[in-house]
């Protein structure tokens, strides 16, 4: 760490222009987090020839805000509507919709952003203290090491089951066959399409999830007067604001500690991202928690974990892209080309070439969480309003805001019917005690466990499993399965 | 024995998934080395299809008798079909037109006074459009006549 060109980029960021772009990055990243459907790396990639215009620092620092905005605004409509704005705001459904049914909306949404301030602080000074070490470990992940990561985040199913585990399990294998859909990764032979070419890439992430979570919840809301039912059944009668979320959350140190790190390992996975990474955070939180019965039922934790587990990602996929040339995830892919289109080659070469650049982007990290934090206070009161629209009134804007996201993900007509299809799914799933969460944590993580462990078999054989990461990451999901369970039984004796 | 109807249909279409899952795989002689996982996660599936066939399919004690609730099921089948409806008829209306009778009439059905689900339908109907189909360019259907195209 040099500390003479930290020193310089710290007075390179107070320049106006930098500043500007920071601030309209988080802005945009708000709007495209709240609004479900909409990805970042979308949006970004439509932005990636103005990037020019820009200039390869600003271009960067830009798309970073907007990549820190999008994931601490996804957590918005998850928690009010139950309709995550991001794939990855997908686990904040449970615990912050139940809040929000309580009359605890804002305070839901304190803790949620001061999550995301967290994670994205401590993702931020990982990257700038430890960035170019870690980044080197990145690239000894092979297929048999994804497998285990995708073991290890299916894991996180034994938490999801509720008080039916065998319905919880049964809800999780039918996700992964439902992930098998699609063309096979390696002879290309289409499985499970039934005829249709817009299944060839398999179920689509954003349709499947608007419908599960979003459209689902339409099915029993329409019986309702209003989205608060529990209020009085919680005690939950006085007002709440941000600053009691803000509190509430940092009561809970080692749960944001503990999911802020996963978050930056995962991100620092290339491949991953952060919809996988919210649900290990999320499983991880509820293993280790002291109350983990509170978890779907209305958890501050819980929701705690999964927005600091988010916002740690940003940190930790911005390693590999600047460090190696590998990026962590698709928007650090878009990241990587708007470097590339400025002439400036991410890799080992740019802390040689681009000290001062290199330093700028990391620290804006920080600055973008700042801001994060500033914006997020003054809008996202603005937001809980929406808890006290009369159901008629909000029951066909939630139908069409989840129709519209799921068509604007392919712009497909076909992923209108995919929503319905799954909202209705999603609701039986529910009505007889299944676990759609299980469901869908399967469907994300099935494609990724099932192309790396053919791989880990066509190269080392059983043999993959031998290998030191593989061996670690087994005994540490053995180790989280287990070790809860074993404290509970004692402290029960 | 008697059975729990609702507790069908769950497993049921899973079950049916399944079958034609691996109906279509053998119907387009998908080589068996190319269904390895497949393969492992249907066996997985369907012995947990068992297991949860014997434990809640057969109707156990009191709570298994209750009556259902017939008139909770009017609201979501109406809004399931007000929706396909929706999505069947905006090739013909537009995006926009579409979204705007599809909104007035769901608030209206709920039970919203008039003045307001057309307030409501007008005012988000037309940041849809100007947002989504102005702005961002979204390819939706449109409404094309001699006189405007919506």
């Amino acid at each position: 760490m040099n500390l003479d060109m930290m020193g310089q980029a710290c007075l390179s960021l107070m320049r106006p222009d930098i500043l500007l772009y920071l601030v309209a990055g988080v802005a945009l990243g708000f709007i495209i987090g709240a609004i479900p459907g909409f990805n970042d790396t979308n949006v970004l990639a439509m932005l990636l020839p103005f990037s020019i215009y820009f200039g390869p620092l600003n271009a960067v620092v830009f798309m970073m805000a907007v990549f820190g905005g999008s994931q601490a605004a996804g957590p918005i409509p998850a928690i009010l509507m139950n309709m995550p704005g991001t794939p990855s705001a997908a686990a904040c459904c449970m615990d912050g919709y139940a809040l929000t049914r309580k009359g605890m909306a804002k305070k839901a949404l304190g803790v949620a952003l001061m999550g995301a301030f967290v994670g994205g602080i401590l993702g931020a000074l990982v990257c700038i203290i430890l960035g170019p070490i870690i980044g080197k470990y990145a690239l000894t992940f092979g297929p048999s090491e994804m497998f285990m990561v995708s073991v290890f985040g299916l894991s996180a199913v034994s938490t999801l089951t509720g008080k039916h585990p065998l319905k919880g399990i049964l809800s999780a294998v039918f996700g992964l066959l439902v992930a098998a859909v699609g063309t096979e990764a390696v002879a290309g032979y289409q499985r499970g399409t039934f005829g249709f070419f817009e299944l060839y890439d398999g179920f689509p992430l954003i349709p499947v999830l608007l419908g599960l979570f979003g459209f689902s919840e339409l099915f029993d809301m329409v019986n309702e007067k209003s989205i608060v039912q529990d209020a009085a059944q919680a005690g939950a009668a006085e007002p709440c604001t941000l600053w009691d979320g803000y509190r509430e959350c940092l009561r809970h140190k080692m749960t944001l500690l503990r999911s802020s790190i996963i978050g930056v390992i995962i991100g620092i996975i290339p491949g991953t991202g952060a919809a996988i990474g919210s649900w290990i955070g999320y499983g991880q939180a509820k293993q280790w928690s002291k109350h983990p019965e509170e978890f779907g039922n209305g958890s501050y934790e819980g929701l705690a974990a999964v927005s600091s587990c988010n916002n740690g990602v940003t940190g930790g996929a911005i390693i590999p892209t600047i460090t190696l040339g590998i990026p962590g995830s698709g928007t650090t892919l878009v990241i990587m080309t708007a470097l590339m289109i400025n002439n400036i080659q991410p890799g080992p070469s740019m802390f040689t070439e681009h000290t001062l650049d290199v330093y700028i982007i990391f620290l804006s990290l920080i600055i973008s969480n700042l801001l994060i934090l500033g914006l997020g206070h003054m809008t996202f009161n603005l937001f809980s309003k929406t808890t006290s629209v009369p159901i008629a009134n909000l029951v066909p804007v939630i139908a069409l805001c989840s129709l519209t996201g799921s068509f604007a993900a392919r712009g497909m007509f076909f992923d209108f019917g995919l929503t319905v299809l799954f909202g209705l799914f999603g609701w039986l799933l529910k009505k007889y005690k299944y676990s759609p969460s299980a469901f869908l944590l399967s469907l994300i993580l099935g494609t990724l466990a099932e192309n790396n462990f053919i791989w880990g078999i066509k190269l080392e054989g059983w043999g993959m499993f031998t290998r030191p990461i593989c061996l670690v990451l087994l005994v540490v999901t053995l180790l989280t399965l287990l070790v809860p369970v074993i404290l509970n039984a004692r402290k029960k004796n | 024995m008697k059975i729990n109807k609702g507790e069908l249909i769950v497993p049921g279409i899973m079950a049916a998934f399944l079958a034609a899952y691996f109906y279509q795989v053998w119907a387009d002689e998908v080589p068996a080395d190319v269904l390895t996982w497949p393969i492992y996660v249907g066996a997985a599936l369907a012995v947990c299809l068992l297991l949860v066939a014997v434990l809640y399919i057969p109707q156990r004690g009191e709570a298994a008798k209750a009556a259902v609730n017939v008139s909770a099921f009017k609201k979501p089948v109406a809004l399931l079909i007000m929706t396909a409806v929706y999505i069947a008829a905006m090739n013909w209306i537009g995006y926009t037109l579409g979204s705007f009778l599809f909104l007035l009439v769901v608030q209206i059905y709920l039970g919203s006074g008039w003045r307001r689900a057309l307030l409501v339908a007008l005012v988000v109907a037309a940041l849809l459009h100007v947002v989504m189909v102005e702005l961002i360019g979204l390819g939706v259907p449109r409404l094309t006549t001699p006189w405007l195209t919506l």
